[in-house]
């Protein structure tokens, strides 16, 4: 009797595939060779229904966005395994490649050189526009356009690990939405 | 007998893994203490946003009366010393520990002379009335808003110069190397810090 139910068991385990090599459309197969036994056509309705819902594009949206987690948090704790070395192409390259050119001045130069441009800039249109809708939104995305190039090149954000860009953005995200929740609440009086 | 070590003296990958160790640590601790002075910056910029928002005529009176070719020369005062400060951190990682020196003075005396800048536009603004605002109420509001944060600001540069003639006489004494020198990037880490919000409180305060 227990010979019996190992060999089935062992049938069983012999005609199991692992997930990977399961075929798309088998479940088709699987209903036309279905008999007319009610749990094995139970078994192909379902087998079909997860076909289907896999291809669905909420499934597709959902495995995409488990992906990018996953890989978000393989990157956070990252260290460069040679601090020395890992900093190599951006502190001691001489020269920079921006948008196909090459310019023969190291990195840093180039990222003050624009932020000098863009300083120009930000002063020259905060005398021209007089318009607060206007002037207000672009000078502030210009102004934190700047604080972004200084977070990522000088303080090499960009290379660094992303442990460090959640300190920076954690605490400022709770700021922004404690004044925010504040500013909602009705005054009191005092 | 001790074993000299030279400098440039290949490092093992156990030695390589330790000292990225060491470096993030460092640099962690430093951007957790950066996340504080986050909060207490974010608060005075929206203190002062609500302010601006509420009191727009008050603003550009004040703005009318500013001298911002003043404060837009010490705006690139500041952007050049954080310059400055990368390119002499990229000094002492190619083992050059006199153009580290060299780029932290010049990182030194543009602090000073942004707090000097700094101090001849406060002069400016009191002499217009503009002050914190004792027996003043109509510039009350502003002042307070104003003052604060950038005083605030200028006390950090007031450190970070010191914090830099700090850098500057542990690397006459030969405290830094190509290997070693996490001490230089934790303080080039402030300063550019002190450099952002400067970037913000220009942008905000004196030209919107």
């Amino acid at each position: 009797m227990a010979d019996e139910k190992n060999q089935d068991l062992n049938e069983i385990a012999h005609n199991t595939r692992p997930p990977d090599q399961y075929e798309v459309g088998e479940a088709d197969r699987l209903e036309e060779a279905v008999s007319d036994n009610p749990l094995d056509q139970s078994l192909a309705g379902i087998a079909q229904i997860t076909e289907q819902a896999a291809e669905s594009p909420v499934v597709q949206g959902f495995d995409i966005a488990v992906s990018g987690l996953e890989q978000s948090i393989e990157s956070l704790g990252h260290a460069p395994a040679h601090p020395v070395e890992a900093m190599a192409d951006t502190t001691h390259g001489d020269v920079t490649y921006l948008f196909g050119y090459t310019i023969n001045q190291p990195v840093y130069t180039v990222v003050f050189g624009v932020l000098a441009i863009l300083t120009l800039i930000e002063v020259l249109l905060a005398e021209i526009i007089q318009v607060d809708w206007l002037k207000i939104p672009l000078l502030v995305g210009i102004g934190l356009g700047k604080a972004a190039l200084v977070i990522l090149f000088y303080m090499h954000l960009k290379d660094d690990s992303r442990v460090f860009a959640v300190a920076l953005i954690l605490p400022l995200l709770i700021v922004v939405l404690s004044i925010a929740f504040l500013l909602g609440v009705p005054t009191t009086g005092y | 007998m001790a074993h000299a070590v030279s400098n440039n003296a290949p490092m093992t990958a156990e030695e390589l893994k330790a000292e990225a160790l060491r470096i993030d640590n460092y640099k962690f601790a430093m951007w957790l203490y950066l996340a504080s002075e986050v909060v207490l910056f974010s608060l005075f910029i929206g203190a002062y946003a609500v302010m601006r928002l509420n009191s727009p005529e008050v603003v550009k009176s004040v703005h009318d009366s500013l001298n911002i070719w003043l404060v837009t020369a010490n705006t690139f005062l500041l952007l050049t010393s954080s310059w400055a400060m990368v390119m002499g951190l990229r000094q002492i990682q190619r083992g050059n520990v006199q153009g580290l020196i060299n780029w932290f003075w010049l990182v030194a005396i543009m602090g000073v002379i942004f707090m000097i800048g700094q101090y001849v536009e406060y002069h400016e603004l009191a002499l217009l009335g503009i002050t914190l605002g004792f027996n003043n109420d109509q510039w009350q509001s502003f002042g307070a808003h104003f003052y604060t944060p950038t005083f605030f600001h200028g006390l950090h540069v007031f450190v970070g110069v010191i914090w830099c003639l700090l850098v500057i006489r542990n690397a006459q004494r030969g405290g830094y190397t190509i290997r070693r020198h996490v001490g230089v990037e934790i303080f080039g880490l402030y300063w550019h810090f002190v450099d952002v919000v400067w970037i913000i409180l220009f942008t905000l305060i004196y030209l919107v």
